[in-house]
């Protein structure tokens, strides 16, 4: 089994981050510093916490939509990443003026959710149905928190901070952006191949979210068929 | 020429039974009417009325805002209830606590409204609450219990509105009007209409009526919060483009908002859901 590198990486860096304030202070999302220049901060923000109860749930959940998107061969984690991570600090600066400071990898998550489910939409029957009904709640409750206002049931009861809606829907529209940059050609490929008269309709689709290089199919492809 | 009498036996005969059945409406007519208006609460020495000259708002952010119900005068007051109103008012509290600029919302109840109590009853719930912004709710309802002349169309004493009515039909009218109480300034104001067909027959009147009385004020009240966001929208961008008429402070606690992005229990439940059934995948999988 692989090690979920960029995952662990991720965590790492942000729990480094609440353990070493001086850190947190240049890696913070503020909108004043923003605003005269360091622009680093909208994507670095994400990596930054709170408190410890927001760390430690926003690490949990990371290490595992991180691991599985790692351990499914995914090559594009760092873009997800990135570009949620961005696209999340530019909707607060733009769409949310009121908040000074903001910070947490939930957008980040939220990304990885979404791809990590418009990804399984191509797999095997079961995995399909979760994904379905995981990106389904995902908008249901993206709905739900802009019209309250607020995150569902927030577990940690008062936080230091208010919750920030859009973080969420900004990093799902991230996450469907990357899934439609890397993944296009291969679902173009996939609705031609799955066309009537096409004798590896069948295999393709099943390949679909595998690795393929140079007609040479890595170890994903005998996981997918087994499975 | 006969012809043309009996014509006009006819049209006087028609006119008569019209004027008639009119008369008859007018003497049967009962009409339940149940209204608290907010001009009469601010202003009400009709004859002799004082000039207030609003002054420019000073709007301190996040606000702290008062919402009432107005005062009505003598029986209209039996329309809603003291539950009724708080429930009201927590409908429309709910809804606007989720803006940031909104620190607290206060309901103030109906004894701390004096009837006709005008300004200086605001500055007293301006006092006791600690709010520089209210929201003054008055309404208007109308049941018509026989079909007349009158109550063909009812002018509301909340505002301009013509409301028709018909038999057993029930309108409602709820007025919001937001007032920066220091300023005497109104900030903006939005109303919420509703109309119930008839529908109660003799038997079950008394009933139906109260049933479509509660009923009309819950609509209005949805109708109502979908137009002052509305109405709040515009406000904000006219706060924007006009400067010199609305001043906007921000506390230093205001600046110093802090957003996050938290993991809540439903996030949480599916991410491991997820992580779970990729693990039994994984280990069906192996050889």
């Amino acid at each position: 089994m692989r090690m979920p590198l960029w995952t662990v990486l991720l965590c790492g860096i942000a729990t480094a981050i609440y353990l070493v304030p001086p850190l947190a202070g240049v890696a913070i999302y503020d909108r004043d510093a923003i605003a005269s220049g360091e622009w680093w901060r909208l994507a670095t923000g994400n990596l930054v916490h709170l408190s410890l109860m927001q760390l430690i749930l926003d690490v949990i959940a990371l290490l595992v939509v991180g691991t599985i998107i790692e351990l499914r061969g995914e090559r594009h984690w760092w873009l997800i990443c990135s570009t949620a991570g961005t696209v999340v600090g530019l909707s607060v600066y733009l769409t949310a003026p009121e908040f000074r400071y903001y910070g947490g990898l939930s957008g980040i998550v939220t990304g990885a959710v979404v791809y990590l489910c418009l990804d399984g939409l191509r797999d095997t029957a079961n995995w399909r149905g979760l994904c379905m009904f995981v990106l389904a709640l995902v908008a249901l409750k993206i709905g739900i928190e802009f019209s309250s206002g607020d995150t569902l049931l927030t577990v940690a009861g008062s936080q230091p901070f208010e919750a920030v809606p859009v973080s969420h829907l900004a990093g799902a529209c991230a996450a469907l952006f990357v899934f439609i940059l890397t993944r296009g050609k291969q679902l173009i490929q996939s609705s031609r191949a799955s066309a009537p008269g096409s004798c590896s309709a069948g295999e393709e689709l099943a390949l679909g979210n595998h690795e393929i290089e140079e007609g040479k199919v890595t170890s994903a492809k005998s996981f997918s068929k087994n499975s | 020429m006969q012809t043309s009498n009996q014509s006009r036996y006819s049209i006087l005969l028609m006119v008569s039974l019209f004027i008639a059945l009119a008369l008859g409406g007018c003497e049967t007519s009962r009409t339940r009417h149940n209204a608290a208006s907010v001009v009469d609460f601010l202003y009400p020495d009709s004859k002799n009325p004082v000039v207030v000259k609003p002054s420019i708002p000073v709007l301190t952010l996040p606000l702290r805002v008062g919402i009432a119900f107005v005062p009505g005068t003598g029986r209209a007051d039996s329309a809603l209830t003291e539950k009724q109103k708080i429930d009201l008012m927590q409908q429309v509290a709910g809804h606007f606590k989720k803006y940031p600029y909104v620190k607290d919302i206060e309901l103030i109840p109906s004894a701390y409204l004096k009837a006709k109590g005008g300004f200086s009853n605001l500055d007293q719930i301006r006092t006791m609450y600690g709010v520089d912004v209210i929201a003054l709710v008055s309404y208007d309802q109308v049941q018509f219990t026989d079909q007349d002349f009158l109550s063909l169309t009812y002018w509301t004493i909340v505002g301009a509105y013509v409301v028709p009515g018909e038999k057993n039909d029930t309108s409602t009218m709820l007025d919001t009007v937001v007032f920066d109480i220091p300023s005497r300034k109104m900030l903006f104001r939005a109303p919420g209409i509703h109309h119930i067909k008839g529908r109660a027959t003799l038997a079950n009147l008394s009933e139906e009526l109260r049933l479509d009385s509660e009923t009309g004020f819950n609509e209005a009240t949805k109708q109502m919060i979908e137009n002052l966001d509305q109405q709040l929208a515009l406000f904000k961008d006219k706060v924007k483009e006009r400067p010199q008429e609305y001043k906007v402070l921000h506390t230093a606690e205001y600046q110093s908002r802090t957003g996050g992005g938290s993991i809540d229990m439903t996030w949480m439940a599916l991410i491991l859901a997820l992580g779970g059934a990729f693990a039994l995948r994984q280990r069906r999988t192996l050889p």
